[in-house]
């Protein structure tokens, strides 16, 4: 009604107008926790940017989060979480509708990111991470986000583990709380490691679709690998000047939780290649070859699971054969986001 | 009444001038980058700070040492990028190794060092982080990106993550030596793009291209394998990726055209040793993805290491001297500093200019 008013109001404004554009003033104001569940997709799929309340068409055949994180998703947001899926494209460029045909389409989505906010998922590892962490940056400076548990499916877990080191290498004002990767290839996946000539067709054992796969690699990489596929194998991965050490202390304080599938059994088959979940064997899964200096404290699960909805379809069996859709392998995954603030003070290993 | 008025408008105006200071349009402060290539290790820079100068040492690696004394003679301020292999910040290489650097002044983090073995994407946000370094830490806002070999790839990506990020840094050119636009010749004949028989018979191609396949099995991360017609060319190519981005920034390529064959593969020969001229000047990649080009070719190897390399092949006597290569090479040096100077109207003259 008066002119104090106006003015107070007026500085009110400018101090706003300060605070969203400065740093977020670490000392006054610490800004509240607002925790957030990001999930990361795998190699060569494609998911959409969904948010906690908007998602794209859901039924008629489409799902809500395409065919990686529909079903976790659901499910963590019915326990109460706030849930973001990370934007992931095969190709060039912000995330595309896939065919109506493909397994498990989206469409009618909400306005999706920029390329740069993009995880390009036949793509280099590091690339890919630093593509995350602008995302979470942008969840930041967005939402509010100050907190995030990353879950990422088969290669999302090295996406994960990638932004985990961009963000904190640049001193990023969030906070990752927990780190759970479902069928992740952390010491790389079967087929990519024959197709660099890591393993013989005869690790197989003779068996059909572990042969399919192998043999029909090369087509795929011809279609679509922009370098991935290289990244997926041991010698890319392991070994002292390899990616893993790479990651120096990125996942100190953080704890690791490691989801494997172990559909496919070979008795008296390398215990490096089987079982597996069709694509990447239980021992890469475990992260078996990184050591606990690269991460220190981790808890691993495992289950007779398929490693993707695809496999699924493929063999004829229902889609909660695969790990990202099994009520068992998403009631872990929801687990181990509730028990990340205590994990840290139990063993490290259980179940490894 | 009227003091509360007034004093509030001083607190007002006090705090709106604390917010402008990042939104004020500053001095221009300009400054050439020098980025490095494929494998290269690189120390970072700065126009007054570079390491060692003892004899048997680069004061800036054996990449970028002439051209940035060349550059900085010609009174432009430059900074030379850092650029590691494999991944961590830059560790001084081994003393007898091929043109070593050591006693530089300040090591930056791995977040901003190119890992120069590795994805061309992952380098440019690398690079593209270290420019956001130098407006915040040195006050640059706009840079003139001089990129040798695969460096000018980086270059690229990274100016497309500029943009994209709407960075507060303005990219002016960028200048380009023996980069391979369309692939290089050892990456190609790694994927079985080119054959031993392109080589025409000549021993040094068919001597390194020979070699290079096992150094690639052993320590290449993902680099070769983009230096492909199949990554960089066509429809759903690397290049075609990038529409857009270079628009307004005048682009000079400069190629090297040491070795020759008669009759060889035109996208092959001439070639700098790794760099064929058809692929330096980008001829597989459309004027939609480079608006504004201008080419140069000299009888050039792509650097002082494939000097070193000629020499040791074929036994050459007399030796061939640095001036044989691009990125020490007067006339080389003179070009690039021409495209600097020349970036702010090279847009009113004619594209395409010695490009054919």
């Amino acid at each position: 009604m008066n002119r104090i008013a106006v003015v107070v109001a007026f500085l009110a404004m400018a101090l706003a107008g300060c605070s969203s554009s400065g740093s977020s003033g670490e000392g006054q104001n610490a800004p509240k926790t607002n925790r957030a569940v990001v999930l990361v997709t795998g190699g060569a799929l494609v998911t959409p940017f969904t948010t906690p309340d908007q998602a794209c068409q859901d039924g008629d055949g489409f799902l809500a989060a395409g065919n990686t994180y529909t079903a976790l998703r659901s499910f963590l947001l019915s326990q109460g979480k706030q849930v973001y899926t990370a934007p992931a494209m095969s190709d060039w460029g912000p995330v595309k509708e896939p065919a109506p045909d493909s397994i498990g389409p989206f469409k009618d989505c909400p306005p999706q990111l920029p390329e740069s906010l993009t995880v390009l998922t036949t793509g280099d590892l590091n690339a890919g991470g630093e593509r995350l962490a602008r995302f979470v940056t942008y969840l930041h400076d967005e939402f509010g986000v100050t907190d995030v548990d990353l879950v990422g499916h088969s290669n999302g877990g090295l996406w994960s583990r990638s932004a985990i080191k961009v963000l904190k290498d640049t001193n990023s004002p969030i906070t990752v709380r927990s780190l759970t990767t479902l069928g992740t290839p952390h010491d790389g996946a079967i087929p990519p490691r024959f197709y660099a000539g890591e393993i013989p067709l005869s690790s197989c054992l003779g068996q059909a679709f572990c042969e399919e796969r192998l043999q029909g690699w090369a087509e795929l990489v011809q279609m679509l690998d922009k370098g991935l596929s290289a990244q997926d194998t041991v010698r890319y991965l392991s070994g002292a000047d390899g990616w893993n050490s790479a990651q120096g202390s990125a996942l100190d304080g953080i704890p690791v939780t490691l989801l494997a599938g172990t559909y496919f059994t070979a008795s008296g088959g390398d215990p490096v290649l089987w079982p597996s979940d069709g694509t990447v064997a239980r021992y890469s899964a475990l992260a078996s070859d990184v050591s606990d200096a690269v991460m220190p404290w981790r808890t691993c699960w495992e289950a007779p699971l398929l490693h993707w909805v695809g496999y699924s379809v493929e063999l004829g069996v229902p889609w909660t054969q695969s790990i990202t859709d099994n009520p068992d392998a998403l009631a872990r995954v929801n687990r181990a986001i509730d028990e990340a603030d205590t994990a840290l003070q139990g063993s490290t290993r259980q179940g490894c | 009444m009227r003091k509360l008025p007034i004093l509030a408008l001083l607190i007002a105006a006090a705090l709106l001038a604390g917010c402008s200071s990042d939104s004020d349009d500053q001095a221009v402060s300009r400054a050439v980058v020098i980025m490095s290539g494929g494998a290269a290790v690189s120390p970072f820079t700065t126009p007054t700070q570079a390491c060692s100068s003892e004899e048997g040492f680069l004061s800036a690696g054996n990449t970028d040492t002439a051209l940035r004394d060349f550059l900085l003679a010609e009174g432009k301020q430059v900074y030379t990028a850092p650029a590691m292999v494999p991944w961590g910040p830059v560790a001084e290489p081994d003393p007898t190794s091929f043109g070593p650097f050591k006693d530089c002044p300040v090591v930056l983090p791995e977040s901003m060092t190119v890992m120069s073995a590795g994805d061309i994407d992952a380098a440019g946000e690398k690079l593209a982080r270290f420019v956001n370094y130098l407006h915040t830490e040195y006050g640059v806002t706009d840079v003139d990106f001089v990129g040798h070999s695969n460096g000018g790839l980086f270059s690229r990506a990274a100016t497309r993550i500029l943009k994209q990020t709407d960075a507060p840094v303005t990219v002016r050119s960028i200048t380009m030596l023996g980069t391979p636009n369309d692939g290089s010749v050892p990456g190609s004949y790694t994927w079985g793009e080119f054959q031993k028989a392109d080589c025409r018979g000549v021993v040094f191609c068919e001597t390194f291209n020979e070699n290079w396949l096992e150094y690639a099995a052993q320590n290449d991360l993902g680099l070769n394998r983009e230096d492909t017609f199949k990554y960089l060319d066509g429809q759903s190519g690397w290049n075609n990726a990038q529409e857009g981005y270079l628009d307004g920034i005048p682009v000079t390529l400069l190629g090297g055209a040491a070795f020759t064959a008669d009759g060889g593969n035109p996208t092959m020969w001439p070639n700098d040793g790794i760099t064929s001229r058809y692929s330096a000047w980008a001829a597989g990649v459309s004027d939609a993805v480079i608006p504004w080009r201008a080419c140069w070719v000299g009888p050039l190897t792509h650097s002082i290491f494939v000097t070193d390399a000629y020499n040791q092949t074929v036994g050459a006597n007399p030796p061939w001297d640095r001036q044989t290569a691009l990125t020490w090479n007067s006339d080389a040096l003179a070009r690039v500093n021409r495209a600097i100077d020349e970036s702010d109207s090279a847009l009113q003259t004619p594209n395409r200019e010695g490009c054919s």
